[in-house]
């Protein structure tokens, strides 16, 4: 029990059971070192405990604001649409997290990662064009950048030289188109990522959207799914 | 409901970001990610544990956002010190801001390890077999982890004339 750190600690948490408690309780009456440790860890806690504060009530509402209205996760979806809200909400908010300068779409002054992503989508089979098909984009300004976020009922195809990340197949991959690099994700909804930055960018950019890329999910938190 | 279970938390989640954020602004984003990332995970976890699982969250996160930014985490800024909302006691106000300053110094200036522990326990109001749960190692390493940074932080506030 002498100099036991552990124990003492416990001891001063409360942590302790009745009679581990009164055998500190008379260790300590003989034990000036450990009765002064025991005084000074106190002190420490007491000073260390001064800076705690509440949550400002302007935090609290932003991180409600993003979850109102959004269905509870794992829910089955009937339609893609309910997890696209979700993923939008979701992108504007947690890119805004990340990168400072990110904005909600409102004209594109980069035209090309559309256009090579309606090209993609356009190679889909089916007689109906793309815009018919649902593709919904959204515009994200990262660091000044047009990045592309693309949503729809169906799977982009992989085009020639695009790199699967996992074996899997639902893996996601990345293409380069010119310029534009694109990353996307098939699983559980297609999501494209395109613009005129680095595939590690885009990579940066779904991990703040809080999609999982195989070998660089950095949450690495219990029960944080894969992508 | 997502966040019947974890607003509650929202203070230590704060507390914890306040800690290792490198200013008020870098702390919200985090506490903002973090909400985010656990709702996508909600589901799998386990509800005995959200409080600590919200930590687990937010130290991988800003883990990794420290990476990006080359920022490390756990780096404190003296000057980190909230805003006075008393009446009209500047006086009081100047002294209780410049002890949290030294607070906020001296947490700086001991072991990651035990400044992490005391930020958990002491600050965040975690217990110590939450820290356990959250850092994964044994409760007794951190209880010693937290008794070693208290005896550190109060000896270098001493130093310096503090003393509660």
């Amino acid at each position: 029990m002498i100099h036991d750190d552990a124990g003492l600690a416990a001891f001063l948490e409360g942590d302790v059971d009745a009679a581990d408690a009164a055998e500190w309780d008379d260790h300590l009456l003989s034990c000036d070192e450990c009765w002064s440790a025991l005084d000074e860890a106190r002190r420490g806690r007491e000073m260390a405990s001064s800076l705690r504060e509440s949550a400002p009530a302007a935090l609290r509402e932003r991180v409600s604001a993003v979850f109102v209205n959004v269905p509870r996760p794992g829910r089955p979806r009937r339609r893609i649409a309910t997890g696209a809200a979700m993923a939008l909400v979701v992108a504007i908010v947690a890119a805004t997290a990340i990168f400072a300068a990110v904005q909600e779409s409102g004209g594109f002054r980069d035209p090309e990662p559309v256009a090579v992503v309606l090209r993609l989508a356009a190679d889909r089979d089916g007689p109906t064009p793309p815009e018919e098909r649902g593709v919904r984009i959204t515009r994200l300004n990262v660091g000044g950048r047009d990045v592309v976020l693309a949503r729809s009922d169906d799977p982009f195809p992989m085009p020639d030289g695009a790199i699967a990340l996992a074996d899997d197949p639902h893996s996601p991959w990345l293409a380069q188109r010119g310029a534009v690099s694109l990353l996307c994700f098939s699983h559980p909804d297609p999501i494209l990522l395109a613009g005129q930055a680095s595939p590690e960018t885009l990579t940066k950019v779904a991990v703040a959207l809080g999609i999982s890329v195989p070998g660089r999910n950095q949450t690495g938190a219990s029960g944080v799914p894969s992508g | 409901m997502f966040l019947d279970s974890t607003l509650p938390h929202l203070d230590v989640v704060h507390n914890v970001a306040r800690r290792v954020a490198r200013d008020a602004d870098h702390a919200d984003d985090l506490v903002q990610e973090t909400f985010l990332r656990a709702f996508s995970a909600f589901e799998s976890h386990d509800r005995a544990r959200t409080r600590s699982w919200l930590v687990a969250i937010l130290l991988n996160t800003a883990r990794s956002d420290g990476r990006r930014s080359r920022v490390r985490a756990g780096e404190l800024l003296v000057a980190d010190v909230p805003e006075h909302h008393g009446k009209d006691d500047v006086g009081d106000a100047a002294v209780a801001a410049g002890e949290r300053a030294a607070i906020v110094a001296a947490l700086a200036a001991i072991p990651e390890e035990q400044r992490l522990a005391i930020v958990l326990m002491d600050i965040a109001g975690l217990t110590a077999q939450e820290v356990a749960d959250t850092l994964g190692c044994p409760r007794g390493t951190v209880l010693a982890r937290v008794h070693r940074g208290r005896r550190k932080l109060a000896a270098h506030l001493e130093r310096n004339g503090m003393r509660p």
